[in-house]
């Protein structure tokens, strides 16, 4: 090999290291941006969660219910028992059905009242969101004053898993009659009108 | 790159490029339906998240609410070709740390719903677990994630048209 073309050889290797060292260079930042983009999704999409997280307080709160609960029983009683039902799920009407009379007694002589947590937790057992609907319906019937009756009769009607669940028209039906006298001021407030406003179903409650 | 040495070259050599753009447009296709699935719902998503009672409750939401937006903005970085190494090798973390929750749901015995393309949680009586299924699924993008962080330079894509047609001979 002459001395011009080792001089050559030599310039050409120096020149491939530098173009690797650039390409390596280029990879480096092309990837340092791509994670920052991977990171900036991950916050966006936080964010946004959380921005979202917030919208169920800005609906309107019925009369005689708490932003998650409606009460039933006398406001001072001692003890609150908290239940936490989908009006779809069968163990929740296993336990009203088992332990209302004991229940009743407890909220009607002022020991116990009950804070009830409507929840839509099995909606993919229905194909209408029954959970959904009938826990919004029931935040009309604690605006009427009815919830007690109305949590009541929809374990008495419970639909099966799986199906199309009551129609809305059977949700928002009013009461015949009413009975149970343990109820707060919230019954004498309701109206007739109060009682037929049709149950809108309102985002899935979180 | 003339007609001589395209002529010189054996054709899976010349196939590979086109393989690779093949791969990262698939994958990236999976990313952003798998992204865009779980985004309408981020709170599905989160509870999806919490059904494999892996992380403590403080990270649910990150990863729930961040794993959608995460997983579209992949897909797109495949898409459009950029970074293409590191987005394939994320890719693969990401399809291995899901390969192993998935796993130990079902080790845990959980009945669960992977949440992969939205849904997620558990099951209901009666309902089939598919973490066969899911796994099979996932092991088959880890292999195209594998094979795209070994050849990731293709046609179509910004790295390309960032690094130049110099470097096209040793991409």
């Amino acid at each position: 090999m002459s001395k011009q073309n080792r001089a050559r050889a030599v310039s050409a290797e120096k020149l491939a290291r530098r173009r690797a060292a650039e390409r390596r260079k280029k990879a480096m930042i092309g990837g340092a941006v791509a994670a920052a983009v991977l990171v900036a999704a991950v916050i966006i999409g936080l964010a946004v969660y959380n921005t979202r997280d917030k919208a169920p307080d800005q609906f309107a709160i019925p009369r005689g219910a708490t932003a998650n609960t409606v009460v039933v029983g006398k406001p001072d009683a001692k003890v609150t028992i908290d239940l936490y039902v989908d009006y779809q799920c069968p163990a929740c009407r296993q336990f009203e059905t088992q332990d209302s009379a004991a229940l009743d007694k407890m909220v009607a002589d002022g020991t116990a009242k009950i804070a009830y947590h409507p929840l839509a937790i099995l909606n993919r057992f229905s194909s209408t969101e029954y959970s959904t609907r009938a826990s919004a319906a029931s935040g009309c019937a604690a605006e009427a004053g009815v919830f007690d009756k109305f949590t009541k009769a929809l374990f008495a009607n419970q639909p099966p898993e799986g199906g199309a669940g009551l129609p809305n028209e059977k949700l928002a039906r009013r009461p015949a009659r009413r009975r149970r006298s343990s109820r707060s001021a919230s019954t004498t407030r309701s109206t007739p009108t109060g009682a037929q406003r049709s149950p809108r179903p309102r985002p899935r409650p979180v | 790159m003339n007609t001589s040495t395209l002529l010189r070259e054996p054709p899976l050599r010349r196939a590979l490029p086109w393989l690779s753009t093949l791969v990262r447009l698939a994958l990236g296709t999976v990313w952003i339906v798998a992204g865009a699935s779980k985004v309408a719902d981020l709170a599905e998503s989160v509870r999806a998240v919490r059904a494999y009672r892996v992380l403590p409750e403080w990270a649910v939401p990150t990863v729930g609410a961040g794993l959608p937006f995460l997983e579209i903005a992949l897909g797109l970085l495949l898409v459009v070709g950029f970074s293409v190494r590191f987005g394939a090798i994320v890719s693969g973390l990401l399809l291995a740390v899901f390969v192993a929750g998935i796993v130990s749901a079902s080790a845990r015995g959980l009945s669960i719903d992977c949440g992969c393309f939205g849904g997620g949680g558990e099951l209901g009586a009666g309902e089939e677990t598919a973490y066969g299924t899911e796994v099979a699924r996932d092991l088959g993008l880890l292999a195209l994630a594998g094979a795209l962080a070994w050849w990731p330079a293709g046609r179509f894509s910004v790295d390309r048209w960032i690094s130049g047609p110099q470097d096209e001979g040793d991409a």
